[in-house]
């Protein structure tokens, strides 16, 4: 008897702490994509003139821990130069990376938002043209900050926060399922 | 999207198979592929088991103005060693954990048996928002 108690009582606590989880389930809707870009923190962009070498950019993204520059000449947007320009037109090639410009391998006029604009816009864009990051400018059209992926993804997790950071340091698996074995 | 999402296994959003090179790949032909696939990694294998990742960023920290012969010098050299994984039917929150805490764009995923089954990245979470919440109505 004392062991059925045992079970109706570890039930009853099952019960209550599923009936808690659901209490607070949390749901993500469009509105919450409608909020203006200025409501997430974003890094001041990292900028470089016109005519700095690739040498030098390099340097740039490794010292910051970043994946992009702006090429910026008296406030003015004058192109984006990222990792990816990196991989598909540098990597591998035969280039004195201390002699040519940054110039010749950004990207020009990279499409930009306003801080005002809702970070859905921010979505559509790098989702329909594959980028990872989008240039905002301030209401004069001078950059002031660059939105990437890792700050979408940091706005999903900020708004989930016992679903994702609440979490054991492993997921609880099934079975033996370690590559390194038991 | 939801908490119940969240507690869904990342295999629900479909992530693509992982491009796998053997760990003795010279880098020119790794780089090529990258650049013909447009992918920005590739997991690096021994044995059909996962031995490193090889990124973009490892590509500006470990290539680019380090004057290596990139027709002779091999993956395994240059790659990322003992990579972030997750199992595939492990859930979705904890890719995005591992996204926003570790920094990674991309987590390999494997089977059982310690062989790549995928790979998910932050590209493809963002294409299951716009897909399920932005443009849903």
């Amino acid at each position: 008897m004392a062991v059925k108690a045992d079970f109706d009582r570890f039930d009853d606590e099952l019960r209550s702490m599923q009936e808690l989880m659901e209490e607070q389930e949390i749901s993500l809707h469009d509105k919450d994509l409608m909020v203006p870009i200025n409501t997430l923190s974003l890094k001041k962009a990292v900028t470089v003139e016109p005519g700095t070498s690739i040498k030098q950019c390099v340097e740039i993204l490794l010292a910051r821990h970043f994946g992009c520059l702006l090429v910026v000449k008296n406030k003015n947007l004058k192109g984006i130069f990222t990792e990816r320009d990196v991989l598909l037109k540098i990597a591998g090639e035969k280039i004195d990376l201390s002699k040519v410009k940054v110039d010749d391998y950004m990207t020009p006029n990279p499409v930009t938002l306003t801080m005002n604009d809702p970070i859905i816009s921010a979505l559509r864009l790098m989702h329909k043209g594959g980028y990872r990051h989008v240039t905002i400018v301030d209401e004069k059209g001078e950059p002031v900050s660059v939105l990437s992926i890792r700050d979408i993804v940091h706005y999903i997790v900020e708004f989930f926060p016992q679903d994702i950071l609440n979490l054991p340091p492993h997921p609880i698996r099934v079975g033996a399922k370690n590559p390194d074995g038991g | 999207m939801d908490s119940k999402t969240l507690r869904s296994p990342i295999e629900t959003l479909n992530p693509p198979k992982a491009v796998s090179v053997k760990v003795d790949t010279k880098l020119d032909e790794v780089l090529n592929l990258m650049k013909e696939k447009r992918i920005g990694c590739v997991c690096v294998v021994r044995n059909k088991q996962v031995a490193g990742i090889f990124t973009e960023r490892d590509v500006l920290k470990r290539v680019v103005g380090a004057r290596l012969d990139v027709k002779k010098v091999q993956i395994e050299e240059v790659m990322t060693t003992t990579p972030e994984y997750l199992f595939i039917d492990d859930q979705i929150a904890f890719a995005l954990n591992r996204m926003d805490l570790g920094g990674f764009r991309h987590i390999l995923l494997i089977n059982a048996q310690g062989e790549p089954s995928g790979v998910i990245s932050m590209r493809d979470i963002m294409a299951h928002l716009v897909k399920n919440v932005a443009d849903k109505n």
